[in-house]
């Protein structure tokens, strides 16, 4: 649904984004995760058709966004901090965005209203909390039915009841229409229980771009103990030694490569412990910006 | 009406005007209170017939110099307010709009915030003057020139500031650059003036230079030329040449719209390029500007060094400073910045040694006689006292030989003036002292030492084209009848200049009426005889031409000055002043006053 090619941008001799690619399948729910300055805001506005590619394309549902209404139209946005014209209410808002989505749901609208209870219709949206400008935002977006969703730190400022609430509607979205989702946090445990695909960003560039699923059983972490005397030894080809450490007996190893494949070798080496564990989102992201960024090899350390 | 490619967007007109109300409705209401004090002053009920007409003629001063040049701005500002933070210019963008239909609902909206104040004045001025008009036709007219010229005078300011506001990502900035930018061609034009003159010597401001500044620098020259008055509308071409313009600013504004980068939003300056020419823009406004200020406070002596040295310190502040606001940073200093200072100093520095060695051929450019028409000659005698006296000569020759003596002697003259630079500004200076001297002291202080003269000499070309200087020609009393002396071999030439044939050649009405000053009186038939009569003198002989080299210093024979500009009759003695406050006096100019008297009383 999603597809950028070769995307780059620089900023006054800045490289912001480095032949980028990244690919959203329709209806995924598509977590986009990086370290601060990665370059997640900016490819996120590409694909809003904000920023012009210096060079590289942007296409969604197979069109190219930039200066493509009929493309945008299909889009909701929900950027980290939502911009809302002076004095302007939720009525106010509703009319600006029925006036631009002919997709615009009223009805929609109005239910949703039962969700997002403690927004007073007639006041100004700037004189609100962060949580409850996020809270109409998602109310306004949401009532235009987007086919496809970017969203950038979208929960944050929510509390943890919103936040739930909200999740939900734009699952049951996802589940109900085929949305497809593009989602950008720091917040890696709760996008690992939305998101089916994720990227890492770093630099400019896509380190890794898998479904979650593949990601987990691509990455583990081996917890084993071998008998006195032994040496653990080298790893065969085609695995990649992540991380690791000792303690006493105990080997802690973060091992990239095929799962049963790994435990067959790591079994011939006849460990008196030998325990494969899943990684969570926060681990692998850790794990696999630690061979790239200096700063978290220390944290690792 | 939104079709694929359609510029209209009913969403972006909607955001446009969605809150936009107090914009026009001050403004409005603004014209509501100033017209209605306007409609109640003296001056439109002295002709209560004419009232209407003489109401919109006020309208349009006020409007055109004053009130729609703001106001345009203000409504760029307001419309292009979106594009100066990073959020509301992302948020605006990823809408399903395209930008050609966001900047045309700038420009719908542009149109009605002046439409609506537009219309409530038409009306305001049609129900209040309606009753009681003998001549609505006129007072049609005059709404119709008014609100025509307002409208004329809104599209160019909409337009410029919509241009000044692409180019920049800070409201305020785009504010500045619009008013800067109205009257910075006019006001650096007049400062290089003031610097080639100073270097220069004969070196006349004006011409293209001043004119191509006057165009470039749109509100001074609307308010220098456009007046309304007793039904006509001076300047009508010119604000059409603006409003096309304005035009030409939106197309502009639009294209770089197209590629306006959001991401520079609240930057000093968008585009990447203009950086360097604001920082140098800047920098070298900075030099003429900073530098003139400054030798105005630590008290003027024209030092080629130290005018350098002022405009070199002046232009590094403004580059400096530009950059500090391009980065928001005080820590700007770099290799770079560094060598753009040296190269500030370098072009400065040429730029010095230019105008001190003659402005590139400038001070030594004298026409060959065969390519020049005729040649004008105004010559102003500026001493305070004495037979000669404010006396001001305006000539035209037309005679080959007396062109070629002039061209002759202005060439020698102008090396002359190259090989000593110093040399106008050294008798200048002793004239000053001299003449003061005379003012406050004792009366014959003026025949004791100078008297110093203005010239002009405008070479006419055939095509139509000139050539023009100026300068300050010291007459001193040991120079006169030294034949080495360029002013005494300037008043040797003037002197062969066929006087009375000159005389006759002149439009005696325009010559009377451009040479008095401050005084008005009707050219009628009695200017006329004068003029005659002069002219009849001057031909048999009656009078001897003075005007540099007077023999009243000499001999003390009896001397006329051609004080053509005739002074109010109550100036009968010596009046101090300059310029054309020419004296007529029984005393010094007998047969002239006989024939004043004769004519004019």
């Amino acid at each position: 649904m999603i597809q950028v090619k070769n995307l780059t941008k620089n900023f006054d001799g800045f490289k912001a984004l480095d032949h980028l690619d990244l690919h959203v399948p329709k209806g995924a729910v598509y977590g986009l995760v990086g370290p601060n300055g990665s370059g997640k805001s900016t490819v996120i506005r590409h694909i809003l058709g904000s920023y012009i590619p210096d060079s590289g394309t942007v296409e969604v549902a197979g069109q190219p966004v930039w200066e493509n209404p009929a493309v945008k139209a299909i889009m909701g946005n929900i950027p980290d901090d939502f911009y809302f014209p002076i004095s302007a209410d939720m009525n106010e808002m509703k009319k600006h965005y029925q006036s631009f989505y002919s997709s615009f749901d009223q009805e929609r609208f109005e239910k949703l209203a039962s969700i997002f209870t403690s927004i007073d219709r007639n006041k100004p949206l700037r004189s609100f909390s962060k949580g409850m400008q996020k809270q109409a935002a998602f109310w306004l977006v949401m009532s235009c039915r987007p086919q496809v969703l970017v969203l950038d730190e979208p929960v944050d400022g929510l509390d943890p009841v919103m936040r739930r609430q909200v999740w939900s509607v734009l699952l049951s979205d996802v589940a109900e229409n085929g949305t497809t989702v593009l989602v950008s946090s720091h917040n890696l445990r709760e996008l690992e229980d939305v998101c089916d695909h994720v990227g890492i960003l770093y630099k400019g560039r896509m380190l890794l771009e898998r479904s979650l699923d593949e990601l987990q059983n691509n990455i583990v972490k081996v917890q084993m103990a071998l008998a006195p005397g032994r040496e653990l030894a080298p790893l065969p080809e085609g695995f990649q030694l992540l991380h690791q450490s000792v303690l006493g007996r105990v080997h802690t190893l973060i091992i990239r490569g095929e799962q049963q494949a790994l435990e067959a070798a790591l079994a011939a080496q006849e460990p008196v412990v030998l325990d494969l564990l899943p990684l969570s989102l926060e681990e692998i992201f850790i794990y696999e910006l630690g061979g790239q960024d200096d700063g978290i090899k220390e944290i690792l350390v | 009406m939104e079709s694929k490619r359609s510029w209209f967007n009913r969403g972006a007109l909607r955001l446009d005007l969605h809150n936009s109300w107090p914009i026009w409705a001050g403004y409005t209401l603004f014209w509501l209170v100033a017209a209605n004090f306007m409609a109640t002053s003296t001056y439109t009920l002295r002709e209560p017939a004419l009232e209407m007409a003489r109401f919109w003629e006020n309208c349009t001063g006020l409007s055109v110099f004053f009130v729609t040049p703001i106001y345009g701005c203000m409504v760029a500002a307001w419309l292009l307010r979106g594009l100066y933070h990073s959020r509301s210019a992302l948020a605006i963008h990823a809408l399903p709009v395209q930008r050609r239909q966001l900047f045309a609902a700038h420009l719908i909206s542009g149109t009605v915030f002046l439409a609506i104040p537009t219309l409530v004045m038409a009306v305001y001025g049609l129900v209040r003057f309606l009753p009681g008009q003998s001549d609505l036709t006129q007072g049609l007219v005059a709404m119709g020139q008014s609100l025509g010229a307002t409208w004329m005078m809104y599209l160019w300011c909409l337009g410029f500031a919509l241009l000044c506001g692409m180019l920049t990502g800070q409201l305020w900035v785009a504010v500045g650059f619009f008013f800067t930018f109205n009257f910075l061609a006019v006001g650096l034009a007049v400062m290089v003036s003031d610097l080639c003159r100073k270097f220069l010597p004969g070196y006349a401001s004006g011409g293209g230079l001043m004119e191509a500044a006057g165009w470039f620098s749109p509100w001074y020259n609307v308010g220098m030329t456009v007046s309304h008055y007793q039904g006509t509308l001076n300047g009508a071409g010119l604000l059409t040449g603006y409003a096309l313009a304005g035009l030409v600013c939106m197309a502009a504004a639009y294209l770089l719209y197209r590629k306006r980068p959001l991401e520079r939003a609240a930057e000093l300056v968008i585009y990447r390029p203009l950086r360097v020419v604001l920082r140098w823009g800047v920098g070298l406004c900075s030099a003429l500007f900073g530098s003139s200020f400054l030798q105005l406070l630590l008290g003027s002596t024209s030092s080629p060094v130290r005018i350098f040295v002022l405009m070199t310190v002046c232009a590094w502040v403004g580059l400096l400073a530009t950059r500090m606001l391009e980065l928001k940073s005080f820590r700007v200093l770099n290799l770079r910045l560094t060598g753009e200072f040296g190269g500030m100093a370098l072009v400065l520095a040429l730029f010095m040694v230019a105008l001190n060695t003659g402005g590139l051929g400038y001070v030594t450019r004298v026409p060959n006689p065969d390519k020049v028409d005729h040649i004008d000659l105004s010559l102003y005698n500026q001493a305070y006292y004495g037979p000669v006296a404010g006396s001001d000569l305006e000539l035209t020759l037309t005679d080959r030989q007396q062109m070629e003596e002039l061209i002759q002697w202005h060439r020698e003259y102008s090396q002359l003036l190259l090989q000593n630079a110093d040399y106008p500004d050294e008798k200048y200076n002793g004239v000053v002292q001299s003449t003061e001297a005379a003012a406050y002291g004792t009366r014959s202080g003026w025949a004791e030492e100078y008297h110093y003269n203005s010239m002009m000499i405008r070479y006419q070309y055939p095509n139509g084209g000139s050539m023009v200087r100026n300068y300050t020609v010291v007459t001193t009393r040991q120079g006169v009848g030294d034949p080495n002396d360029p002013d005494h071999q300037l008043a040797q030439v003037l002197s062969r200049v066929d006087i009375p044939a000159i005389l006759e050649s002149w439009a005696p009405y325009s010559q009377i009426y451009q040479m008095q000053e401050g005084v008005s009186y009707d050219a009628g038939s009695r200017n006329r005889a004068f003029m005659e009569a002069l002219a009849q003198d001057l031909r048999e002989g009656n009078w001897q031409y003075s005007f540099l080299e007077d023999p009243a210093f000499r001999d003390q024979e009896a001397q006329i000055t051609l004080n053509i500009d005739y002074s109010l009759p109550e100036s009968r003695g010596l009046v101090q002043g300059n310029g054309f406050d020419v004296i007529l006096s029984e005393e010094y100019t007998p047969r002239a006053w006989e024939l004043y008297t004769q004519y004019y009383q």
